[in-house]
């Protein structure tokens, strides 16, 4: 594991939203052992409390992961999700922690390079620095994929 | 029900100083329907207040608990232990709540952690409207069960004003007209004589206007 | 002759009445109000002095009524019961009679929120026709409105206002007939721009043999812009300026514009004279008083009537 890599946690939709999952089992991807998976039964169940547990337990960045607009596996899910992501970045931001620090990402199971550009740009920003922290995906093809951090 | 909205983070944070021990004391009764200080309320902000205080460097221990009626004192006996471990209990109760607290818990400052807004009911999941103003003489039976006092923006009884227009306030063009609601409502049950007489100006001393109000029942008394 | 101001016997005698509008200074400036007063001396039978319009703070209509009594021009004072409760509102209105001011327009008044003192509490502890109740028995028993006997009567000729454009507007006539039975003797609408439909409310008032019991005044005031003709149209509740009067303003040249307003204005007036049941007009020209000599001119409502005073009445 890499020190420079920031301690992040993503929370996945359990459906349509378990890309990190999906990339994993398809690709051999490897999550940088700093970024933590949790999956939940659906975005929406993602509140203020889960996401300041994260950060109280050393999270420095909470990435959500849920379906696309039209695709929720339950009914409305994600978008009540995205409509409670701006309360929640506004509660953060008085907590004193920056808005860039949580994040909103939905997207498909067939569009992991997506999700994984999302996944490096948080890491990226949360480090300061965007040659920090990268997790590669360029031979998600091959099935080959390495994670490095 | 008592409807309530909490205060923002900052202003909290500015009520509880320098205090050490901090307990966020959530009520399980009526800000815990309006989402505004039950017990998930109250763990969100003890983590909040937790986070926050990590991010600035302030020693301080946050807890939070529930009691089931913060505005009875049986109920809040049983947070006794918790309390004296604070230097200051925030309330996520109703001001009356927060009074009681103070009452039984005289030598702790409980802080209020909730703005209590209005007595109101849903009207959609997260939408809360005003429906009473605990006025103390009710006359509901002659408007249509529609409330003026509370509802009509100048409490008239002999409504509406010039402002109505479209059925709308002209305060707040996102509330209905109270008396646009009693006109349809009496037209509906053909009781519009109700309002064609004019409405006598209200005796307010049974309203907050009379002082603090008290309700005595004898036949329940111990 | 129930007071014996010169707007009652205006009205009583049968003659069309021309009631006009001064707004109190935002100051106390009294040369505001001499000049105001100049331009409406002799074009209206009575002014109205408002009563913290709009919920902006302005010098005391009880006091600009009494400055109107003393340069020999008659009020009718404005009385809103936003800013007092029963107490102020009866203490001002001994003071106002006491002073001379003998017509009274009782108002509800606008929401503060509108005006330039969003911040503060609002009294309503009576409504406009409740006022009109205790004004009515103030005059008639001699009482105050607790029933205790007052020492010398106050006795005012009772005005009422009514928006026959608002909503709803099937209630209208019916919530006019409720003044009406508090004890209104005069009645001032709401500015008439859209005059078809004020026709069918006055038809409606008619109906209800209201028109026999209290004197109706249309309110009609001069358009200014293009501006403000819009403005009305879609920003002020319970107005009904018709598209084609935001038009016709539009349409006129640019230095001719004010003189559409008023020739609107006119036309209005004319009008609304043939409507049955309306008793006279009530020229609104807020902050442009110099336009209602042109208007009572052009409209034809001058030279005003004297008409024969009962001894004993207030100059």
């Amino acid at each position: 594991m890499d020190r420079d890599c920031p301690e992040v946690t993503i929370f996945s939709c359990a459906y349509c939203g378990a890309v990190p999952r999906e990339l994993a089992l398809r690709a051999g991807l490897r999550l940088p052992a700093s970024v933590h998976l949790i999956e939940v039964p659906c975005l929406s169940r993602v509140q203020a409390d889960l996401i300041l547990s994260a950060f109280e337990a050393g999270a420095q960045g909470v990435l959500l992961v849920g379906c696309e607009d039209h695709n929720c596996h339950h009914q409305g899910g994600n978008q009540r999700a995205k409509r409670r992501f701006a309360a929640m970045a506004a509660l953060l931001e008085q907590v004193g922690i920056p808005r860039t620090r949580l994040s909103l990402w939905q997207g498909g199971l067939g569009d992991p390079r997506a999700f994984l550009a999302e996944l490096n740009s948080f890491l990226a920003a949360i480090a300061g620095s965007p040659h920090q922290s990268q997790v590669a995906g360029g031979s998600l093809d091959q099935g080959a994929a390495e994670t490095t951090c | 029900m008592i409807r309530a909205q909490q205060k923002p983070l900052v202003e909290i944070e500015s009520l509880i100083g320098q205090a050490k021990n901090v307990l966020v004391l959530g009520c399980g009764t009526c800000t815990a329907v309006c989402l505004a200080g039950g017990e998930k309320e109250a763990r969100t902000l003890a983590a909040a207040l937790r986070v926050s205080a990590q991010i600035k460097g302030v020693q301080r221990e946050v807890r939070h608990s529930l009691v089931q009626r913060q505005c009875e004192p049986e109920f809040v006996r049983e947070v006794e232990e918790e309390a004296l471990w604070a230097d200051v209990i925030v309330s996520l109760a109703c001001g009356i709540g927060c009074q009681v607290m103070n009452e039984r818990y005289p030598e702790r400052l409980t802080v209020p952690g909730v703005n209590t807004c209005f007595l109101g009911a849903p009207i959609e999941h997260g939408v809360f409207d005003e429906r009473c103003q605990a006025c103390g003489d009710c006359i509901l039976h002659l408007t249509g069960g529609i409330c003026p006092i509370a509802r009509c923006a100048k409490s008239m009884l002999n409504g509406p004003c010039g402002g109505s227009q479209h059925g709308k306030c002209e305060v707040n063009p996102s509330n209905p007209c109270a008396w646009q609601l009693i006109y349809e409502r009496l037209l509906s049950l053909n009781k519009l004589e109700l309002i064609s007489a004019i409405l006598p100006a209200k005796d307010w001393r049974s309203a907050r206007d009379g002082g603090q109000r008290r309700i005595v029942r004898e036949d329940v008394r111990l | 002759m129930k007071v014996g101001s010169r707007l009652e016997a205006v009205l009583s005698s049968g003659h069309f009445a021309v009631t006009a509008e001064l707004g109190p200074p935002k100051g106390a400036d009294l040369e505001v109000i001499g000049r105001k007063i100049e331009l409406l001396r002799n074009c209206a039978d009575a002014v109205n002095i408002t009563d913290n319009q709009t919920a902006v703070v302005r010098m005391c209509s009880a006091a600009v009524a009494h400055i109107l009594v003393e340069n020999g021009v008659e009020p009718v004072m404005q009385m809103t019961c936003r800013d007092r409760n029963r107490l102020a509102i009866q203490a001002d209105l001994l003071g106002a009679y006491a002073l001379g001011v003998r017509n009274l327009l009782c108002l509800t008044g606008d929401h503060q929120s509108f005006g330039n003192h969003p911040q503060s509490k609002n009294v309503y502890d009576l409504d406009s026709i409740q006022l009109i109740q205790v004004v009515r028995r103030m005059r008639e028993e001699g009482v105050f409105m607790n029933g205790e006997p007052m020492e010398g009567g106050a006795r005012f000729f009772i005005g009422a206002a009514a928006n026959p454009f608002a909503d709803p507007f099937e209630f209208r006539p019916l919530r006019l007939a409720k003044k009406v039975s508090a004890g209104a003797d005069f009645i001032q609408t709401q500015l008439v721009y859209n005059v078809p439909k004020f026709r069918e409310y006055m038809h409606r008032v008619c109906d209800l043999g209201l028109h026999e019991k209290v004197y109706i005044l249309a309110g009609v005031g001069p358009i200014k812009s293009v501006g403000a003709a819009r403005y009305m149209a879609t920003s002020v509740p319970g107005m009904d300026v018709p598209e084609e009067i935001v038009e016709r303003m539009r349409k006129a040249p640019k230095e001719k514009r004010t003189d559409e307003g008023i020739n609107i204005c006119v036309e209005v007036i004319q009008q609304v004279r043939e409507i049955p049941g309306v008793a006279g007009v009530h020229i609104m020209a807020i902050e442009w008083e110099e336009a209602v000599a042109e208007i009572c001119e052009r409209a034809g409502l001058l030279p005003r009537p004297s008409p024969q005073l009962p001894e004993g009445a207030a100059k």
